[in-house]
């Protein structure tokens, strides 16, 4: 038996700076006695496992000696990663303190080492079993924050005061890799970006203060609004304060969407009496209107909740926050005149308001709600099919703009049902085929696409006749829902083949709630390029022991989707054998999940009665609707809205529901919710 | 005659003591005695760029089996091959700069398996490290690339200037190419319109000076709007909000100097014709290289990348332009366009790229610049985000360098370096560190080291080979 190490664990503290003192008694009362007890098994200098050792780490992370080893350190802890599941473990309290210790001191050395949790696609890190288990992780909440606004919000934000500008898109949303798009903690404006906004608002300006001379006579320009008007022309006449005024009230109504406070006003009048006096009149005006329109209110949504906190120090967002926050939660478009009379009249403040507005919003054909179709979009990647380059030559009626577009048909007809929504997204045979609706008539028709084909990307007959009543049902024994469909098999497919990888990673993240570590990057990861190898053959290499720690949980539940082909065609035979479509459910962490898969059918059809499925669904539900990764603490929002789900049996607008009204959603609090 | 710098004199006089255009600054610095400032061009292909396409009629590349498993599209020479070009025929996409051969240099042997491969390698293309990319969008950058790590260290009003083309003619600006550092991607403005906007906008229009000084005082509006929000948010989003203000604070700093430089704006602004708002492809990036001298003269920047289809999935270009109309996705895949062979296209565009770098360095070799002119001072760099091939994977990633004879760098040589793991091997992080020691930064390496070379198949610092 190995000997174990006492306090052999070096402290050195020869200098101080300016930043902070090292806290020596911290390392010696708490850090070093946890690093002994979990750590040292592994990490002291005989074993050092993985390269490392913490024996003689020094305890000083101001400007110490191993910043980067306790930078990795945290990186685990944080992650859960270690120690390692089958070793003892410390308990959440000490994981904590453990990771603020090392966080605060590396911060009085000026480093700020990421919080890898807070990832897109980390999500999962947290420990699936705590989240939905019984423990109490006290109330929800989350951290305040400015969330810069989404591309698409900006753009009807913009529209909205001069509809016609040719605008250029300032900022873009992120695409690729793992997890949602619109994170709190993905985005700044800066550089590029804020050209691009103040030419855009430029833009807006020279729109709004447009004046037309026809036949010698003045007149204003369409889009110019009487306020405008009044005060650039005519051109001689002086600024009057009262013009100014009715122009900064004008503005701020279409903009902002409430009135300037006496200060605000006052700023902005002198503001644009000074520029109209050095810069002239026109250029004067403009450059008010560019000031309201580039307020930081207008490209950030707000969550600071600056109210009187409750007696857990939490605080309710101000009521125009939850307007914003709903509107934003499920439009592209600013709050509408009803939750802003609300938030105005005292009247979305208690759980039951905001119930009533989300449910309104939702109940409301005539409000478009593209978030709705966005998260599932987003949640099952498929909307990269076009993307994926096919050679034309191969298969000259893959259409795949036509297969996205038929697989959002399919989400939305589940959605409006709302009965069961994942269960059926997880085994329905019922599908879409070429359907498109005509922008006059409102009727189905068929998709247009280059060539007659299009049809078979689902396996029906060539002679098969395109029929407006849809969705229709194809062979249950060949499809299961969306991971069937051929947009989400050509999204996860490679340029000649299957990807039976990128497929299985999906399974395993986004319906097991498993985690797979980045590719390392010492490793060549490509299969062999043998044309006489099935795929199934040329993944044999990635089951050298090295790599099978990873891929022994993608490869089987990625498999059993060779009963397709890469253009998501149903399939028998690969290179002329029977197509080899066998795979298993594994290392699900849940009792009785894991099986033997004859296909994807089976395989899917078992996931989707899995409580487990629906769980990981609902944990990526939050993700989206709160734009951050859920921790601990949103245990007991996570419960609920699994709770909203299953009570009502499979309704996704009482799930998100659930969401928008729970605590994580309106309750703010200023401190790291993720220890 | 007059020498240069009694004209230079005589023509300060005339202007009656104005401001210094960067032009003059940097001739009254040549005349202290102060080095010029060395500039770079980044010429980048998407696509991939077959070696044999700039090699030199005569040279033997071998195919090389190393890597378990084997690393594909591999060729190269066990031994060094260090040595002037100037007795071989160049290859058919290189005659367009056959007057500039004296300075030319081609480089092969380097790889970039770090990069990862794959259509393009996009930010690790000019990152030398990984970024992510996967397959269909183009990952994060993770640290700094090099065409902007010379612009920082060289300075200039914009430190760095991206300008491009990309096969979605909607396009206004894309981020794949170039980054300022980890998780900062910088632009690639992908409108000749746009770009010139950025560049010469003060200058455009006749209420210019009014609206430029218009747009100084809305900026310090801003500013401080943005500094009264910091006082409210909490810490943990401050951040935010400092990048938000550096922005402003940056681009009123940028304002104010090229307030001071208006006469030479003027003087240097490209012409705006009908290719700047054309929808032919080639036609933009033609006006894209007027844009990038036009700012190397004016003295604008002293970086520029000029990204023509690059990242994935925005590579494939169809060059209609040139007759070609079928996307270069296609070509990569084998694909032929009428009588011609995918080989023949892709080196007709190759050709197409350095007939449009020759008449980039005609007109800075028209700029008298210390004793030669600015040609003399500037390096243009050529490669594609997907080295060797379509379906890149880097074992070899060919270069085509031409630097000025006052950089530092060595023209006119042909360089095959040792293939992959074997000794003497380099890898494109090496290059890289060379061009920042030309730039008077001297670093150890640039970028991430490719954890399987090991031993004399691997070296820090820059290639020696390169310097003169």
């Amino acid at each position: 038996m190995k000997a174990r190490h006492t306090a052999t664990l070096a402290l050195s503290f020869l200098t101080l700076v300016a930043e902070g003192k090292p806290d020596e008694e911290g390392f010696r009362k708490l850090v070093a006695p946890l690093i002994e007890s979990y750590c040292m098994d592994c990490h002291d200098n005989d074993t050092s496992k993985g390269d490392l050792s913490l024996e003689k780490i020094d305890g000083n992370l101001v400007n110490g000696p191993d910043l980067g080893r306790w930078e990795k350190v945290l990186h685990q802890l944080e992650l859960g990663q270690m120690p390692p599941e089958k070793k003892s473990q410390p308990t959440t309290a000490e994981r904590h303190s453990l990771t603020q210790w090392i966080r605060a001191e590396l911060l009085k050395g000026g480093r700020k080492p990421e919080n890898k949790l807070l990832r897109p696609g980390a999500g999962n890190y947290v420990k699936h079993k705590q989240l939905f288990s019984a423990e109490d992780f006290g109330p929800a909440w989350s951290p305040p924050r400015i969330w810069r606004i989404r591309p698409s919000v900006y753009e009807s934000g913009i529209r909205a005061i001069a509809k016609n500008g040719k605008y250029v898109r300032p900022f873009t949303l992120k695409s690729g890799g793992h997890g949602f798009r619109d994170y709190d903690n993905q985005y700044l404006l800066a550089g590029a970006d804020l050209a691009q906004l103040m030419a855009n608002a430029s833009t807006a300006a020279s729109q709004l203060t447009e004046v037309r001379v026809v036949n010698g006579k003045i007149s204003k320009g369409n889009s110019t609004p009487n306020q405008l008007f009044n005060l650039i022309h005519p051109e001689e006449a002086p600024p009057t304060e009262a013009k100014v005024d009715a122009v900064i009230q004008w503005l701020y109504d279409r903009v902002l969407l409430r009135s300037p406070t006496l200060e605000e006003q006052a700023r902005l009048k002198a503001f644009s009496m000074k520029s109209m006096k050095s810069d002239g009149k026109l250029l004067g005006v403009r450059n008010l209107i560019s000031a309201v329109l580039l307020k930081p209110e207008a490209l950030y949504r707000s969550e600071l909740a600056q109210g009187e906190p409750d007696k857990l120090g939490r605080a309710l967002l101000a009521p125009r926050e939850i307007a914003y926050a709903l509107a934003y939660a499920l439009t592209d478009a600013r709050p509408d005149k009803e939750l802003l009379k609300a938030a105005e009249t005292g009247k979305l403040i208690t759980r039951g308001q905001v119930q009533a507005h989300a449910e309104r919003i939702l109940a409301d054909d005539k409000i478009g709600k593209p978030r709705i179709l966005g998260f599932f979009r987003e949640y099952f990647e498929y909307g990269g099919a076009p993307d994926v380059f096919k050679d034309a030559a191969l298969n000259r009626n893959h259409v795949p703009e036509v297969l996205v577009s038929d697989t959002d048909q399919l989400i939305m007809y589940f959605y409006e049902k709302d009965k069961d929504v994942l269960r059926e997204l997880l085994t329905t045979n019922k599908s879409f085929v070429q359907y498109g609706i005509d922008s006059k008539t409102k009727k189905p028709i068929r998709a247009r696409a280059r060539n007659l084909g299009a049809h078979l990307a689902y396996s029906l007959p060539p002679d098969w006749k395109w029929i407006p009543e849809q969705p229709v049902a194809l062979p249950g024994s060949q499809r299961a829902g969306i991971l069937t469909q051929p947009a989400w098999l050509v999204a996860k497919s490679g340029n000649f083949d299957n990807d039976a990888i990128r497929r299985g990673l999906w399974v395993r993240g986004n319906l097991l709630g498993g985690i797979i570590p980045d590719l390392p990057i010492t490793v060549d990861a490509q299969l062999p390029n043998d044309e006489t190898l099935t795929l199934r053959e040329k993944m044999k290499v990635t089951e050298e022991a090295y790599c099978w720690k990873c891929h022994q949980n993608t490869n089987p539940v990625g498999l059993p989707f060779e009963m397709f082909d890469h253009f998501g065609r149903w399939r028998t035979k690969e290179l002329g054998k029977p197509a080899d479509t066998t795979g298993a459910i594994t290392n699900s962490g849940v009792r009785g999940l894991d099986a033997e898969v004859p296909d994807a059918v089976a395989m899917l059809h078992r996931l989707a009665d899995s409580p487990r499925v629906r769980q990981v669904f609902v944990r990526h539900a939050f993700r989206y609707f709160m734009g951050r990764n859920e921790t601990l603490r949103d245990a007991s929002t996570l419960r609920r809205a699994d709770l909203a789900y299953v009570n009502s049996g499979g309704s996704m607008k009482s799930l998100i529901i659930s969401l928008l009204t729970s605590d994580s959603f309106l309750y703010r609090k200023a401190e790291d919710p993720n220890g | 005659m007059n020498s240069r710098r009694q004209f230079l004199r005589a023509s300060a006089a005339t202007t009656g003591g104005l401001l210094l255009s960067p032009i003059l600054s940097q001739i009254k610095a040549q005349a202290a005695g102060t080095k010029l400032p060395t500039r770079f061009v980044f010429v980048v292909e998407g696509n991939g760029l077959e070696p044999p396409h700039i090699t030199p009629i005569g040279y033997k590349r071998p195919n090389v089996h190393v890597g378990k498993p084997k690393v594909p599209n591999m060729q190269g020479v066990t031994e060094m091959v260090n040595e002037p070009h100037a007795g071989k025929q160049l290859p058919e996409s290189l005659q367009p700069i056959k007057a500039y051969r004296d300075r030319l240099t081609i480089v092969h042997g380097l790889s970039g398996r770090i990069a990862g491969g794959g259509h393009s390698n996009d930010f690790g293309a000019l990152g030398a490290y990984n970024c992510g990319s996967g397959v269909g969008h183009s990952g994060t950058p993770t640290g700094e690339t090099i065409d902007v790590a010379l612009g920082k260290k060289l300075g200039g009003i914009f430190p760095h200037f991206g300008i491009g083309i990309s096969d979605r003619k909607e396009h206004d600006v894309i981020y794949n190419s170039s980054a300022w550092g980890k998780g900062q991607p910088t632009p690639t403005i992908c409108q000749p319109m746009t770009a010139y906007g950025a560049l010469f906008g003060s200058i455009a229009g006749g209420n210019s000076k009014a609206e430029f000084n218009a747009r100084t005082n809305l900026l310090d509006f801003l500013r401080d709007d943005v500094k009264r929000l910091q006082g409210q948010v909490a810490s943990a989003e401050h951040g935010k909000l400092e990048a938000h203000l550096k922005g402003y604070e940056d681009m009123r700093n940028r304002q104010s100097r090229l307030g001071q430089i208006e006469g030479t704006l003027r003087r240097t602004a490209p012409k705006v014709t009908d290719k700047f708002k054309s929808e032919v492809e080639s036609d933009r990036l033609d006006a894209q290289f007027d844009i990038a001298a036009a700012a190397l003269i004016g003295g604008l920047t002293h970086s520029i990348t000029i990204a023509s289809g690059v990242g994935n999935p925005y590579f494939s270009v169809k060059f209609t332009g040139l007759g070609i109309d079928v996307g270069k996705h296609s070509i990569g895949h084998g694909g032929s366009f009428k009588d011609m062979s995918p080989g023949q296209l892709k080196v007709k565009i190759h050709k197409f790229h350095f007939q449009l770098m020759a008449d980039l360095m005609k007109k800075l070799e028209a700029v008298p610049e210390g004793d030669g002119t600015m040609l003399d001072n500037t390096v243009i760099v050529y490669l594609s985000d997907a080295a060797e091939a379509h379906h890149s994977r880097c074992g070899q990633w060919p270069f085509v360098l031409i630097p000025g004879k006052n950089t530092g760098l060595q023209g006119g040589r042909y360089l095959d370096f040792p293939h992959y793991m074997q000794d003497g091997h380099r890898e494109i992080g090496n290059l890289y560190t060379t061009l920042l020691h030309a730039a008077g930064e001297k670093r150890e390496y640039f970028g991430v080291r490719d954890a399987m070379l090991k031993g004399a198949a691997r070296g820090d610092g820059p290639l020696e080979a390169l310097l003169s």
